[in-house]
C-alpha cells in the first residue's frame, strides 16, 4: 500500500490550489487546518518535521535522507512517528531553492517510508505535512502541488 | 565611469561590500566571504561589511557593473544571477543563464560571457586555469547548478575574527538549563547533538513556526553563543530543507557557551 500524503494549511486559497493540483490522485489530499491542530489528528501515522524540528527524537545527520523516528509514550498527543526532513550540503546550489528542496524532500520522505514499511509489520499509511515546513509559503501553491504530485507519481508509477 | 563596481567570485556564504577611493574614483566591490564578523571582513586592505538584504536577510540586491550588466546578488538560493546583460548583450537573460552563479558557468551560457566575466570580476577575478573553473565550465551545458563550486577558503577568511555567532530557539526547559549552566549542553534524552541557525532571523522564525504548530509545548526564546573556530570546525554546516542555513554540533562537542539570552 502506498503512503497517503495529507498537506495542511490554514489558507483556503492555498488549500484550493493544492486540491486542484492533486485532482484525480486519491493518495494526495489537501485540507484546511489550523497549525496547532495538525499533531492531534488521529488519522496520522506520522507527521513530517524539518530536521531541526525533529531534534528531540535524535535523528542522525544524514544528508539527503529522510528518517522515520518513533515518538515516545511521553510524547502525548503526537502521532506514532515523526518523519524528519532532509539536510542538504550548504554549497549545493539547490539549497535555498524552494522548488528543488520540495522535490528532494518529498522523494526522500517517500523513500524513507517505503523502506520503513518493508521492514516493519506496522506500516505507515498516512503522513501529514504542514505547508510551511515544506517551504511552500515561499512559492505558488499550485506549482508546489504539481511538484508533489510529480514526485509521488514518479515514485509510484502505477498511480499515473 | 565614476563608480566602478566589481563583483568577485563566489567563495563562501555571505556577500560583503566595501567602497574606497582609487585614482580619484570611488570603487565599490562586492565579494563573497565564508563569514563576516561584527567588525567586518578584511581583504586586500579594505574592510567589507555584510550586505544588508531585505526580507529578513533573504532578499536580493541588483547592482550594475562597469560593463552595463545588472547582477542580482543574494545570500540565499541563486547567490549570483545575471539579470540584464546590457546593450552589448541580449537584454535580460533567461532560463538556464539566470540560474548560474559561478563564473565558470557564465562563460558557457551568456553571450559575451568571457568579456562579461572579466569586466565584472576585474583584476581580483578568477584564475581561469584553475581546476575548479574548468570543472564549472565543463558541466555548464546540462546542469543548472554550480553556484558555489568555487569554495576554496579565501584569504579573507584567514584574516577574519576567530569566532562566529550561532543562534538557537529554545523551549522553557532548555532555557532553564541554560540559565543554570550558562551553556548549551546535551539533554538527558539527547544522543546526537544540537542544531543551530546562522542568523537570529532564522532562529526566530523557527521558534515562531514551532510555537504556532505546537502551542501546548510552550513558547520559544532565541538565544545565542559566540563560538570559536574549533567548535565551527567540529560542527557540520547544513541547509535543512524548509529552514535557514544551520550548523549541527555533535553531542561530543557540547557543552558550548557562554550562552546569551537573546539574539
Amino acid at each position: 500500500m502506498n503512503a497517503r500524503l495529507l498537506i495542511f494549511d490554514n489558507n483556503d486559497e492555498v488549500v484550493g490550489k493544492l486540491q486542484a493540483a492533486f485532482h484525480g490522485c486519491a493518495e494526495l489530499s489537501a485540507r484546511r487546518l489550523e497549525p496547532s491542530e495538525i499533531a492531534k489528528l488521529p488519522e496520522l501515522d506520522a507527521l513530517y518535521l524539518t530536521l531541526p524540528a525533529a531534534e528531540r527524537w535524535n535523528p542522525r545527520l544524514l544528508f539527503y535522507e529522510s528518517q522515520v523516528l518513533k515518538t515516545q509514550t511521553e510524547d502525548n498527543g503526537w502521532p506514532r512517528y515523526v518523519v524528519a526532513g532532509i539536510a542538504m550540503k550548504p554549497d549545493d546550489p539547490r539549497a535555498g531553492i524552494t522548488s528543488e528542496e520540495l522535490k528532494l524532500t518529498v522523494k526522500a520522505v517517500l523513500d524513507a517510508i517505503e523502506s520503513y514499511n518493508r521492514a516493519n509489520q506496522d506500516p505507515i499509511r498516512t503522513v501529514g505535512f504542514w505547508t510551511r515546513d515544506l517551504g511552500m509559503s515561499r512559492m505558488d501553491a499550485h506549482m508546489a502541488g504539481e511538484i508533489i504530485r510529480a514526485v509521488y507519481e514518479e515514485t509510484y508509477p502505477q498511480m499515473s | 565611469m565614476n563608480q566602478p563596481l566589481k563583483l568577485v567570485d563566489p567563495k563562501g556564504l555571505i556577500w560583503g561590500v566595501a567602497s574606497w577611493e582609487e585614482d580619484g574614483k570611488t570603487v565599490t566591490e562586492y565579494r563573497w566571504f565564508n563569514k563576516i564578523g561584527k567588525k567586518g571582513a578584511n581583504y586586500g586592505g579594505h574592510n567589507y561589511a555584510a550586505v544588508k538584504f531585505g526580507n529578513g536577510g533573504r532578499g536580493s540586491l541588483d547592482v550594475p557593473d562597469d560593463a552595463g550588466n545588472v547582477i542580482r546578488i543574494s545570500n540565499y538560493g541563486h547567490v549570483y544571477q545575471v539579470v540584464y546583460t546590457g546593450p552589448k548583450g541580449d537584454g535580460p537573460s533567461t532560463g538556464q543563464g539566470n540560474l548560474n552563479a559561478s563564473v565558470g558557468l557564465v562563460d558557457g551560457l551568456l553571450p559575451f560571457g568571457k568579456q562579461f566575466r572579466e569586466a565584472a570580476f576585474g583584476k581580483m577575478g578568477v584564475d581561469t586555469s584553475a581546476p575548479e573553473y574548468q570543472n564549472a565550465s565543463a558541466i555548464s551545458a546540462g546542469v543548472t547548478t554550480g553556484a558555489l563550486l568555487l569554495t576554496g577558503a579565501g584569504e579573507a577568511e584567514l584574516a577574519e575574527e576567530g569566532t562566529t555567532t550561532l543562534y538557537r530557539a529554545v523551549k522553557q526547559p532548555e532555557l532553564e538549563d541554560i540559565l543554570e549552566s550558562g551553556t548549551y549542553r546535551i539533554a538527558q534524552a539527547q544522543r546526537e547533538g544540537k542544531y543551530f541557525f546562522e542568523t537570529a532571523e532564522d532562529a526566530t522564525e523557527f521558534g515562531q513556526k514551532m510555537f504556532g504548530k505546537f502551542p501546548q509545548e510552550g513558547s520559544y526564546t532565541v538565544t545565542s553563543a559566540e563560538v570559536d573556530r574549533a567548535v565551527i570546525q567540529a560542527s557540520s554546516p547544513l541547509k535543512a530543507a524548509g529552514e535557514g542555513p544551520a550548523r549541527f554540533v555533535p553531542a561530543n562537542r557540547l557543552p558550548i557557551g557562554p550562552v546569551k539570552i537573546g539574539p
